[in-house]
């Protein structure tokens, strides 16, 4: 009895590792597709689901993600959800840029959408803690403005005390979609702009420097950095942040918004190939892959 | 003599180019290099370059590490394949853990004519075949028989044939670069002054590096410099690590290469260390340049193998 009950933990655990952002960027995009498809399903049946002898590799990725759903609510699939549900009911994806896994502070963001407001989404699934929350969320507010924690529609009561008034609630419903229990409030006071400039890259920094005071600092590759954020912490924060967020918002790709919407796409594929920066060639042979038999 | 044990990557071999034009002195200098790619463009590269200069070098044929682990067969036609191009600056040299590796070391070399051509081993163990492969070991033409300091007093026994070599790991590596911050001054080897009494013809080392086999690299929350010296008062091996202070990230890996080359050059200019290497950091300190952390290890390796050249 323990034995299988182990047994199907491990087995769900390996179906969530593959039904993940970086899994199934693995599985569509490697060289070894086939070899990657072939497992999904060994792994299907391993977890007691009855695959047909020959199946299209897009209904084995539905499968998987139904299955998960009911079984296993790993982080992958609230950040579906947050796409499917949320981002695609309420914004507009030209006009907004998700960040997965975007690092401020000594923290990872599991989600930051910007467009007009900008938001953080802390995810704490039913199989996560809330540890670490605290100095997670502290670190957030370095660099945006509405913060949300994402919890299951049953732990509300769970993490109802341990977050700040102006920390928001959303919660994954009963049917599986991102819905809001408490808005966030603005709070901008702990913005931080050695903390804005850290998160950025090279070029993105440099820019930012350019855009608030006209010039690049003249320096040495090593002095480089620091002079660029002396240069800066002489700006209003407020004003260094407006110019933050614009330059996170280039990373906007239109044509990448374009294909993921595209209806050939399974629903959990979407999110992974947002990140993955999808263009045209990859969505071809996506397609082609998707109606691979196996 | 000294065999600098080296991997295949591209500062270790780059290290190995650059000092060509020291150069290096082809009757001290031995390097091993363990190849950890299945391309092997680059050591051919290299090989080329210290075939001008005379260094052979020891070519491991079967990797405990990287893609050609297990794969050793593209190591042997490699050498093969080169040699017939006239490289012949190569010496097949067989890492020796188990008893299969004396079985592969065994049908290779007798395959391949390397019992006559010449071979080196690394013993990493003592196996059970042992007295076979000491039978053949004392009758075939091996050039250096490089011990193990584990095992060293057990392993070293009955070769009565090729030059004896003490293989060390003497850099005490720690887990993470801000770790060296309380340990910035320690002993590395004596082995340079001692070897030749204790019946050694040679010794090796994994520099600056260490034994352990990494993989790729992350951005790191510190920057360490690595630099070996010489201890005035013992005449020993001692090595500093020059460590970057503002680690609280891994943000502006440029500003802690700058924070931790500045302790470098007061170092070695207080010592009056004038090597290769530390001759390019004074120029990427003057010009407040950053190289990458490639280059950092580059140099670190390139100035421990000067500074041996220089003692033996």
């Amino acid at each position: 009895m323990l034995l299988t009950h182990v047994n199907s933990q491990v087995n769900l655990s390996a179906l969530a590792k593959m039904v993940s952002n970086a899994g199934l960027q693995r599985m569509m995009f490697a060289d070894d597709f086939k070899k990657q498809a072939k497992h999904l399903k060994q792994l299907l049946r391993k977890n007691g689901i009855q695959v047909e002898k020959k199946s299209y590799v897009s209904e084995l990725i539905d499968i998987s993600y139904d299955h998960l759903l009911t079984h296993y609510r790993h982080e992958y699939l609230y950040k579906v959800a947050l796409l499917n549900s949320y981002v695609f009911h309420n914004h507009c994806l030209s006009d907004t840029i998700l960040l997965n896994e975007f690092r401020i502070g000594n923290s990872k963001a599991d989600t930051i959408i910007v467009n007009g407001a900008n938001k953080v989404f802390e995810i704490k699934t039913e199989l996560d803690s809330p540890e670490r929350l605290c100095t997670q969320i502290d670190d957030y507010y370095k660099g945006f403005s509405e913060v949300y924690i994402v919890i299951h529609h049953s732990e509300i009561g769970k993490y109802l005390n341990c977050i700040d008034e102006h920390v928001g609630i959303m919660v994954f419903s009963k049917d599986n979609t991102i819905e809001l229990c408490k808005a966030a409030q603005v709070y901008n006071e702990k913005l931080d702009i050695v903390a804005m400039i850290k998160a950025l890259r090279k070029d993105e920094y440099l820019q930012l420097v350019y855009k608030m005071a006209g010039e690049i600092p003249k320096a040495t590759p090593v002095q480089l950095f620091k002079a660029c954020i002396n240069m800066l912490s002489k700006y209003p924060v407020l004003e260094v942040h407006a110019e933050f967020l614009k330059i996170i918002k280039q990373r906007i790709n239109l044509c990448t918004n374009d294909l993921i919407q595209k209806s050939e796409l399974p629903a959990a594929l979407r999110l992974s190939c947002y990140y993955y920066n999808l263009d045209q060639n990859d969505y071809i042979s996506l397609v082609d892959k998707l109606s691979y038999q196996i | 003599m000294y065999l600098p044990y080296l991997r295949g990557k591209q500062y270790e071999l780059l290290a190995l180019r650059e000092l060509c034009a020291l150069p290096l002195d082809n009757t001290k200098i031995f390097p091993i290099l363990e190849p950890i790619k299945t391309t092997l463009k680059s050591i051919e590269t290299a090989l080329v370059a210290l075939k001008r200069i005379g260094i052979q070098m020891q070519l491991i044929v079967n990797p405990e590490h990287g893609e050609l682990k297990g794969n050793g067969n593209v190591v042997l036609d490699f050498i093969d394949h080169i040699r017939s191009l006239g490289v012949d600056n190569v010496i097949p040299t067989y890492m020796i853990l188990s008893d299969r590796d004396f079985a592969y070391f065994e049908s290779t070399a007798t395959a391949r004519g390397y019992l006559e051509s010449g071979y080196s081993l690394v013993h990493l163990n003592q196996i059970s075949n042992v007295t076979a492969l000491k039978a053949l070991v004392n009758n075939s033409a091996i050039r250096f028989n490089i011990i193990h300091v584990t095992h060293q007093m057990s392993l070293k026994r009955g070769f009565t044939n090729g030059e004896l070599t003490l293989l060390s790991d003497p850099f005490n590596k720690q887990k993470r670069n801000s770790d060296y911050i309380s340990v910035t001054d320690e002993f590395f080897s004596n082995d340079y002054l001692y070897y030749a009494d204790e019946k050694f013809a040679a010794f090796s080392d994994y520099l600056t590096i260490g034994s352990e086999f990494i993989e790729g690299g992350m951005l790191p929350y510190a920057v360490a410099i690595h630099l070996t010296y010489v201890h005035k008062d013992s005449g020993e091996i001692w090595i500093r690590h020059f460590i970057s202070d503002s680690n609280e990230d891994y943000s502006d890996t440029p500003g802690k290469f700058g924070e931790a080359l500045d302790k470098l050059i007061e170092f070695i200019d207080a010592e009056g260390l004038h090597t290769m290497a530390c001759e390019q950091f004074r120029d990427y300190h003057s010009r407040g340049a950053f190289p990458g952390l490639g280059v950092v290890k580059k140099l670190s390796i390139m100035h421990h193998i000067q500074l041996i050249q220089e003692l033996i």
